[in-house]
Parts: C-alpha cells; structure tokens; sequence
C-alpha cells in the first residue's frame, strides 16, 4: 500500500493528470455516470424529497445510534446470528482469521465490500493460507491485476476494456477479447465453479435495520445473493453507521441510492438476510456472522461537525463529480476510501492524522454536496479539516511545488493590493501578449509562468470581467462543475 | 460490561459530549411517518410495471388465466429449448397443470421444495446445471419493474438465482405501485424471517467502461408470466 502523505500524494496527482489515457477513461465513465443520473432526476419529481426522508432518517439513526445498535443487536442475535463488535481494523481481521481457521475454509468468495478493504482483510485471509476470491466484476478485475479498486463503485474504473481483454487473456488463459459481453461471460464462468465450492462467504452490507434485525445487501451482479446463499458460513462485515431504525425506512434509502449510484431505479439486487438456514431450506448458511466495525467511527461521532460523514451511504456518486478525483483517480490519494468521502473520513478511519492533508486537496465546489443522496455537507467538512488541521499544527508538507506557489502568492497578494499598479501590469501584458492568444486564450505563457499553461489555458490578461481568474481546462469541459445541477 | 456494551457507553459519550449539531439541519428526530404520496399516479399498474421490466430487457407475457399461462410456459420453454426446470411448492398460482404441460413437452421438472439434508448435494448440483427455475413472485413494484420474493423451505432463495433463465408467476392483482407499499403487502413479519429479495431486471454489470452487461452471476434472461385471474 502507498503510504498516504502530501509528497507521494502530490506526486501521484502530477503523474495522474499528465495520464492522457487514464484522464480519458475517467471522464467517459464518470461523465456516463452523471448523465445517467441527471436523466434520472429529471424523470422522478419526489427524488428531493425522498432524499430528505433519507437524511431526516440517517440523522435520527446516528442521534440515536447505541439504541439502535442495542436493539439490531437484539434482533439480529433472536434470530440465530452471532454479532462480533470490533474495535477495531486488527479485532475484525483477527475474528475472520480465526472463524476461518476453526471452520478449516479453504476457499473464501467475497461480494462487494469496502469494509473489508479498510481493514484489509483479504492479505491476512491469503497470509493463513486461505484462498480468497472477489466476485463482484470489477473487484475480481483489480484483484487479478494486484491492486485497490479506485473507485467505491466501479472499482476498475481507470482500466479500458482492452486493458481487461488483456488482462484475463493472460490470468485466465481465455482467449483475447475486448468485448465487455464476452469478459464478463469469462469471469462469470470462473467465478461460477467456486461459488459451489466455497467454504466461507464474506459480504458488506449496505442497510441494518434494528426493528427486525436484517441485514440488507444491495447490488446489481447477484455476487452478494450468491455469496450469502451458497456457502456454508456466511460472515458480513460492515461499520455500525450503517444501521437505520425500521424497515418502513428502507424504502427511501432504495429510492435515491441506485438514482444517485448508478442512475438506475433501482438495482437489480435488494437481498435480505435473515439469519441462517431454516430445516428443510435447500440453501442458505448454517452459520451466518456479523463483525460490526467501529474502526474511528465513534471518534466521528463525538465531532459534531464530523459527525455527519457517518450518513453516507457509499454510492460512489461525490467521486463521480469531483473535479478533483476526475483529474487524478482514485489511487492518487493512497487511501482505500478516494474521493471527496474518501477526505473527509480516511482521517478517523485509517490513518490517524496520516491524512490531514487530503482536506486541503479541493476546491470546495460544493458539487459533492449537490449529488449526495444524502446531502453530507462535504465542503463545511472539510474546512473544518482543514482548521483542525492548522489548530493542531498537523504538520502537512507540501513538496516543492507548493511552496513555489506560495511565494508566487505573496507576490499577487503585494501586487494586487496595489490596484493601479496591477491594472497597468495586466493591460501592459495584453499588449505584449495579444499577438499569441487564440479566442482571448493564452495557449502558452513565457517562464516563469510556463507551468501554468502545461494544463491550462490562460486567459489573455485584461480581456475578460474577471481578468486572469477565469480558467478553462484544456481539451476537457468541466462538466461536473457547470451542467450537472442536480 | 461486554465489548460491546464499553462501546455503547462511549458512544452515547460522544453524543452526550456534543448534543447537537452545529446548524439545525440535521433532520428532525421525531419518528414522524413518511407522507409521501405513491411514485406513480398509473391506474393500469400491469401496464406501467411491464413497461418498466422491458425496458431492463425482462419479458412479461401477459395471460388471462392459469391454463394459459401453461400454455405460455410450455411454449416459451419450447423456444428456448429448455431440458430441465427447476421448481418450489405452488403460492397462489397452481402449479400441476403447468408442470403437466411441460412433462408433456418431455422436460424434465424437479422440485428442490422442502429438502431433507442428505438430499441437498445432490439437488443443489441439480439446480446449479438445470436450464431454468421457475417460482411465484410474492409481489411486485409497478414503478421499477420490480419483483419481490419471500423465500422460504418451499421456496428456495436459489430459484430464482442460479438457474440461467427466470421464470417468474406472477398475479398481477399483486402489483403494487412503489416500494413503500411493500411492506404493507408482505407485512414485517415475513419480511423480518425470511431471506427477501427485491428482484430488478436480470442479472446486470457496468463494471468495464460502464457498458451494461446482462448475467453477471444471476440468471441472463427473466420472463415475467403475468396472469390476470386466477378464476
Ligand atoms: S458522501 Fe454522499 S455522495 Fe459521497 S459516497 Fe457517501 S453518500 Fe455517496
């Protein structure tokens, strides 16, 4: 795993956006994914309100949590599973580690779960010489590659389909294919076989509800249903956010998370599991567990600005349109959770401190905000990061870059507190400068202002109302900062 | 004191020590019902529900009665060349003449209802290479095109999961207009004990380039037989 702090990250971000390719393959699918969503939107007038109704519901949920978790707990356990609180990333691989051992799985499938990415469960899974396989398509991808999924959703996202092609040519011995029809008929074959032969399912779950003590796992591939149904043991591992209060509360949540997700009405999965297997049910486990982690999340709860990233439900969507994410992906930030989510909850969850600087990596455009079903206030988030940060001289240091760009600031800041001055320079320099703009763009400025135009357009300095603090990308349209409106 | 009940305390700490946000809007906690109105103002819920499954490429065929809806199932098993169809106990919607009708067809039908421990190997490797399952729907959703199932020992989860082709019952008085009438159909109680599954469409991914492929690991293709009475 890449260490998370400013250099690499910084690092990482320059080599990302000067990634022609990758760049390209985050824009088609990211911006694929908003008009989806805004088709969405536009089609289902109570969208706004049902996503009210989701976030009245998560905050009475994370205002009433050790009720709630009481009462899941009572329920769940009624039922015949066994409930694990972990403290901890190290109490939840050590619980899985040993079920496995006394239960002698030797084959492990998994469905889709960032929770067990963040305590890196499948390393100590794969360390005791246990097999473990990720059945969700994009996770199997990243898995045969070697890598973190770099996306919450779409975990292959910065892999093209020839990338895929070539990749299951080489690992599955499959003939070479760049059809995502064919690929996926190859992984569903593979994958199909062990589904049968696994001794141990692991899962994330996406809802708790502790009036009737269900788990509810929701998804698109049938992966988390075979997962759950098949294997004899059955282990959930989720965070204890992730408990709401009743079952006539689900419908809400079902109605904006596969909206905002991946534009869909819904997903063709919703599966509730309840308990193990009854006598005479041909399928189902014999044993079904759950770990529920905590993991930092109660260090979030005693924030009360903070607080409120314990609402998120993890669709994936404020990554889709951060500008951020858009330009460098998600394995730039060397977190598991990327994104603006991601910067905002890596600090309590993972890295203790280790990624106070993620906070300082946005533009605070708020389309996070806009998108989330549930209307986390990312921005007010991460300004509050970024305070703390600062207040408790959390010491983030910028490579040379910045610091560069800090002394160019105090440059700006002495010249533009001398407005004639300034006003003289910038028409001075749309003289000089005329003869080399395109539409009243620079495409090119001398040094020592080169850098800028490596990425960026300039515009020709006194032409527009605001002179040289209108930007426009180059060759991209930033589509998640103006169209999308949701 | 468990764990567990360490952590419990610590975390209504964390509450108590910061009662409430910062800015009021954070919801009100009061338990109040939703008053949302149903998503769809369609009468004709068959209709828009068959309209919503089609377009996730599912198939609803649409029959007046049981007898036909044999028929329809005997033909569509026909077409699609079926060998051998996997089946549960009968819900609202008798199975006999259906299962006659496919006999007669020369398929094999096997029932995974109800099934003693020393049988499961077997009927599960049964299931796993049959060509189709078909079960009853408990309800459905007319706004998404959803189906919704309550499995249960007569009616395996797996029915309608690992077979490559769905065959789905349903009646289509048991069409509902939104989600949020689910459970008042079902009610809590079935849906508190038994593995529920909310079905959309057939088996789907976008996970290369976001394109949409149908059988990721559930069933490629879903036919919905919709019968209109049951007299
Ligand atoms: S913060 Fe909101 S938009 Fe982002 S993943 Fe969580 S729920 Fe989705």
């Amino acid at each position: 795993m890449m260490e998370p702090n400013p250099a690499a990250f910084y690092r990482a971000s320059e080599k990302t956006v000067a990634d022609e390719a990758l760049r390209r393959k985050l824009e088609a699918a990211t911006g694929r994914h908003l008009e989806h969503v805004a088709q969405m939107a536009a089609a289902f007038p109570p969208y706004y309100q049902e996503k009210a109704e989701a976030r009245r519901v998560k905050a009475e949920a994370i205002n009433r949590l050790p009720d709630l978790l009481a009462e899941f707990k009572r329920n769940f356990e009624a039922k015949g599973g066994r409930l694990f609180f972990a403290r901890d990333a190290a109490q939840a691989r050590n619980y899985i580690v040993e079920l496995a051992r006394a239960k002698k799985a030797k084959l492990v499938v998994k469905g889709k779960s960032m929770a067990t990415e963040e305590i890196e469960l499948n390393d100590a899974l794969l360390k005791d010489g246990v097999e473990v396989l990720e059945t969700d398509l994009g996770e199997y991808i990243v898995q045969l590659r070697g890598e973190r999924p770099s996306h919450i959703i779409t975990p292959a996202i910065h892999l093209s389909k020839e990338d895929i092609g070539r990749l299951f040519h080489e690992k599955l011995q499959s003939p070479y294919s760049e059809d995502p029809e064919a690929l996926t008929a190859t992984a569903r074959q593979h994958l199909r076989a062990k589904f049968f032969a696994a001794d141990m399912g692991i899962v994330g779950v996406n809802f708790l509800i502790a009036e009737t003590g269900s788990l509810v796992l929701v998804e698109n591939e049938g992966n988390g249903r075979m997962s759950t149904t098949l294997p004899d043991v059955v282990v959930a591992v989720t965070g204890i956010e992730k408990v709401i209060p009743r079952l006539a509360d689900l419908s809400h949540f079902l109605e904006v998370l596969a909206r905002t997700a991946t534009g869909q009405k819904l997903t063709a999965y919703v599966n509730f599991v309840n308990g193990p297997r009854r006598q005479y049910e041909l399928d189902g486990p014999r044993e079904l567990h759950l770990v529920l982690l905590d993991n930092g999340r109660t260090r979030m709860l005693a924030d009360p600005v903070l607080r409120e990233a314990l609402y998120c439900l993890r669709c994936g969507a404020c990554l889709n349109v951060c500008p951020i994410y858009r330009r460098v992906g998600g394995h730039a930030y060397g977190t598991v959770y990327p994104g603006p989510i991601g910067s905002i909850i890596s600090p309590a969850l993972v890295h203790n401190g280790q990624t106070a600087h993620l906070a300082f990596a946005s533009t605070l455009c708020g389309a996070c905000k806009d998108i989330c079903p549930v209307s986390i206030n990312i921005p007010r988030i991460l300004l509050h990061l970024r305070w703390l940060a600062t207040e408790e001289g959390l010491p983030i240091t910028w490579p040379a870059g910045p610091a560069r760009i800090r002394a160019s600031a105090r440059r700006a800041v002495w010249l533009l507190s001398r407005p004639k001055l300034a006003r003289m320079l910038s028409r001075l320099a749309g003289m000089l400068l005329r003869p080399l703009a395109h539409d009243g763009y620079l495409r090119w400025l001398p040094p020592p202002f080169t850098a800028w135009t490596k990425y960026r357009d300039f515009p020709l300095p006194g032409s527009g109302p605001n002179g040289a603090s209108q930007r426009r990308a180059k060759e991209t349209t930033d589509r998640a900062d103006s169209e999308v409106r949701l | 004191m468990s764990d567990f009940e360490t952590a419990l305390a610590e975390m209504r700490q964390a509450l108590y020590r910061a009662p409430r946000p910062l800015e009021d809007d954070h919801g009100s906690l009061q338990e109040a019902p939703s008053t949302l109105s149903p998503h769809t103002t369609d009468t004709d819920l068959p209709t828009r529900f068959a309209r919503e499954l089609e377009s996730l490429r599912g198939s609803v065929i649409d029959v007046p009665n049981a007898e036909q809806a044999a028929f329809a199932i005997a033909e569509l098993a026909r077409s699609l060349e079926l060998r051998s169809v996997a089946i549960g106990e009968s819900l609202r919607i008798d199975l006999t003449q259906i299962v006659q009708k496919l006999r007669e067809y020369g398929i094999d039908v096997f029932s995974v209802a109800r099934v003693p421990e020393e049988r499961r190997a077997e009927l599960r490797v049964k299931l796993a290479e049959c060509s189709a399952g078909l079960v009853e729907a408990d309800c459905a959703v007319a706004a998404s095109g959803t189906l919704v199932f309550v499995p249960t020992p007569e009616r395996p989860r797996s029915l309608s999961l690992v077979p490559p082709v769905s065959i789905v019952l349903l009646e289509a008085d048991r069409i509902v207009p939104d989600l949020a009438a689910v459970v008042s159909v079902l009610g809590s109680d079935a849906m508190r004990a038994n593995p529920v599954a909310f079905v959309t469409g057939p088996s789907r991914t976008a996970d290369i380039e976001k394109r949409i492929v149908l059988g990721a690991h559930g069933p490629k293709a879903l036919y919905v037989v919709m019968v209109r009475s049951l007299g």
